[in-house]
């Protein structure tokens, strides 16, 4: 409700310059924001999982389970649920209500990643070290693991010219031996998109579970697999040291095998030759950042419709590992290697004074000032305040239908309550800021 | 049609004769009603809802000081009244039953505000601190210290996890409730803040002061939005956003209520008949069944106002001082009133 009120070209600020705050608690190794982008939850290196706060910076939930490091987390989408995955094997879903355990699951090998279905904090997909992809889904109480193929899809159309290119293609596919290092679903659920140790993009049908689609992106690990919000672009971090991006094709109205998986951009450091740790794009799909390996401390932030580098933000004296941008404001989170501390950088606005008083109004250059005609006039004060009352008569006030104001978040998201009793939490809060 | 005779006993507005009434308030009416009160002035209803008519339905009695405020809780179960007795008093919103008493401050209380979950209570007192309890259990759960002066005024967010507090020291702190630390403080005004509101989405606080002055603040930068006055700098005493955000509330010592357009920037109602000249009277809306303004007066008067057409469409007389607070309930037609005279009384519509 206060975007009425804001300073336009404050509001018209695309990415974030100042680091505002430094979050410490414990050792981070991921964070996610929640859809509204009021909550960030954040994994630590023992298997904690905290959920902060971003109205106060303050922690809302400590939730204890994992006992390695966390892998990644997932949001529900009305944001009461979260999934964090760990390097003990095993897979959490918290209820944020009241922080307890809604479904613990249990794997034969190492999890790369987990995430939830878009629309159903149910179903969530996993990509495992030794094991194929596997989809686990309890609507209906019991756990149910469904595993997939990593093996890319044979490609069996005929306008191949060459027959031996053709040869080649299929005994690539069917017989190189791989396995998905990333699965994510699409912004509806309705196809997964995993990513292979050869470079391959299989596109999975989340009903049928088969492979309707494979395309071979790139020839290194592919690292991460991200989507856009809106679903139209996603971005392909691999090993090869480029992020590529591309256009979704179509995917309720076009036939798989018809999809046209362009590639948009190439993003790299042609200067340091560094890998990406973590790629993400910005909450209007504008903007794209990555976090460097090493010694470059950097967060590269690129623009998608000409590619080029407007910004790169940089952190005290740590590499950073994962990054995040909050999906309605313009800030950015990131994790740092060493610390694990949570940098956080947002936009700083100064004060307009033109606010602080009714009549105070910011003008570019001097205005000559031009008197009313009863600029002077002395009117008695029952004359002045009736011409005043009788004015008010003709307005028509309605103060109790709610409208809703254009580029607000106003999908209903969980709130999770504020614990105030000693007796609910002991953790020794060290954070700072 | 038949002169009809509605149930009504000797508290409620003994001004207002109705003729041609419905025999259902919530009928969707076509026709306009016209009815005199004693001193001849036309009393024009909006065209669907008819006259409010609140008679007495309980009264709380207890506390051994002036009431300085009361108010509903969200989910409509309890009634919270604060006193210059020190002391909080929680009572049953159904049937007026006491529940219990909640002590700890060193001086009166100015105000009280429910949490969203309507579990929690905060509460600004003349002791210079904002206290927050356990409303069950009477136990206190944070001590906000900070304020330099006599806290005045206290909201919670929507989400419950952030207070607001207007003080005489001139400031408004914003506190982390978890924590019980002040995240911000707001340099609001020249004079003591005497209210402070959140509204629906709590990224606004609305404050006002007795130097004439309205401001709108941005919750997560703390920053000046908006300032309004009134012509006259007369001292605001209350302020509150209407249910929708869009317009807000005040209450003047100029005994005048008003209704202002925020982001035009002027008032839009000015709402006039009570008197209101040294205390803070709060005003509010009901808008349970039709939509009124209703404030306390300092002749111990309760008024009620159309919002459209600004005419007086009731007067509630009972109690024997100023009527200091007014609150509304969420669902129901109830009205809680208290004043300088230590009793709150329950108004209830059928």
């Amino acid at each position: 409700m206060n975007l009425l009120l804001l300073d336009p070209f404050a509001l018209s600020q695309e990415y974030p310059e100042n680091l505002t705050h430094t979050l410490n608690y414990g050792h981070s190794t991921c964070i996610k924001f929640n859809r509204k982008g009021d909550y960030l939850a954040s994994g630590l290196i023992d298997g904690t999982v905290i959920v902060f706060d971003f109205e106060t910076y303050g922690i809302a939930r400590v939730l204890r389970g994992h006992t390695r490091p966390v892998q990644s987390l997932s949001w529900s989408r009305d944001g009461r649920y979260l999934l964090s995955s760990s390097r003990d094997w095993k897979c959490i879903l918290w209820d944020l209500k009241d922080g307890s355990r809604e479904k613990t699951v249990r794997f034969e090998s190492a999890i790369w990643g987990a995430e939830l279905h878009p629309f159903n904090h149910q179903i969530f997909i996993t990509a495992l070290l030794d094991d194929a992809p596997t989809l686990v889904d309890f609507s209906d109480g019991t756990i149910r693991k469904h595993l997939l193929s990593s093996t890319p899809l044979q490609k069996d159309d005929e306008d191949d010219e060459d027959e031996e290119d053709a040869d080649a293609d299929r005994r690539e596919r069917k017989h190189d031996k791989q396995s998905t290092l990333v699965a994510t679903f699409t912004r509806s659920g309705q196809y997964i998109f995993a990513g292979t140790s050869k470079g391959w993009l299989n596109v999975i049908d989340s009903e049928t579970l088969q492979t309707v689609r494979s395309e071979k992106l790139t020839t290194s690990n592919i690292k991460h697999i991200c989507f856009s919000i809106s679903g139209k672009q996603f971005l392909v971090n691999s090993s090869d040291r480029t992020i590529r991006l591309y256009n979704t094709p179509d995917l309720t109205y076009v036939d798989p095998v018809d999809w046209d998986i362009d590639i948009v951009h190439r993003f790299q450091d042609v200067v340091n030759r560094l890998q990406w740790n973590s790629v993400a794009f910005s909450s209007n799909g504008d903007y794209v950042m990555a976090s460097t390996y090493q010694d470059a401390h950097d967060i590269y932030i690129w623009e998608t419709t000409v590619g080029s580098l407007v910004k790169i933000l940089e952190a005290p004296r740590e590499e950073i590992v994962d990054v995040q941008w909050d999906p309605n404001r313009t800030l950015v989170a990131a994790t740092g290697l060493d610390n694990g501390t949570i940098y956080v950088w947002a936009t700083v606005t100064p004060q307009r004074w033109s606010a602080l008083a009714p009549d105070f109004v910011e003008v570019e250059e001097n205005v000559e000032y031009e008197e009313r005609e009863d600029e002077f006039d002395i009117i008695p004060d029952e004359i002045a305040n009736k011409r005043k009352l009788d004015q008010e008569d003709d307005d028509e006030v309605d103060v109790v239908t709610i409208e809703r104001v254009r580029g607000e978040f106003s999908e209903e998201s969980f709130v999770i309550p504020v614990l105030l009793e000693e007796d609910d939490e002991t953790f020794d809060s060290s954070d700072s800021d | 049609m038949d002169k009809m005779d509605m149930d009504r006993s000797a508290d409620s507005s003994g001004d207002t004769t109705d003729s041609e009434l419905p025999s259902h308030p919530g009928d969707a009416l076509r026709h306009r009603y016209v009815s005199t009160n004693a001193n001849a002035r036309a009393v024009v209803t909006t065209e669907r809802t008819g006259l409010p008519k609140y008679v007495l339905h309980f009264i709380l009695e207890g506390h051994k000081a002036g009431v300085t405020n009361v108010k509903f809780s969200a989910d409509g179960q309890w009634i919270a009244t604060s006193s210059a007795d020190k002391t909080i008093k929680i009572w049953h919103a159904d049937d007026g039953e006491y529940e219990t008493t909640i002590e700890g401050h060193g001086r009166g209380i100015n105000d009280i505000a429910w949490s969203p979950d309507s579990k929690v209570l905060a509460s600004a007192s003349d002791d210079k601190t904002v206290r927050i309890w356990n409303v069950m259990s009477g136990r206190i759960l944070r001590t906000l210290r900070g304020h330099t002066n006599y806290a005045y005024s206290v909201d919670f967010n929507p989400k419950g996890n952030l207070i607001a507090s207007g003080s005489f020291d001139e400031s408004i702190k914003i506190w982390d409730v978890k924590k019980g630390v002040c995240l911000r403080t707001l340099p609001a005004h020249s004079d003591p803040v005497s209210a402070v509101h959140f509204t629906r989405d709590g990224t606004m606080i609305v404050s006002c002061s007795h130097d004439g002055q309205i401001r709108l603040w941005d919750t997560s930068t703390g920053q000046c939005l908006k300032t309004l006055i009134e012509d006259n700098n007369s001292p605001v005493s209350c302020v509150r956003f209407s249910p929708n955000g869009k317009y807000l509330l005040s209450g003047a010592l100029d005994s005048a209520v008003r209704l202002w357009d925020y982001l035009k920037g002027r008032c839009v109602k000015t709402y006039q008949g009570h008197k209101n000249e040294k205390f803070i009277c709060v005003s509010t809306f009901s808008t349970t069944r039709g939509v009124w303004v209703v404030s306390g007066s300092e002749d111990g008067r309760i008024f009620f106002w159309d919002v459209q057409t600004k005419d007086v469409v009731q007067i509630l007389d009972g109690h024997k001082d100023v009527v200091l607070a007014v609150d509304a309930h969420p669902t129901k037609n109830l009205l809680a009133s208290a004043g300088l005279d230590g009793v709150v009384r329950i108004w209830m519509e059928r």
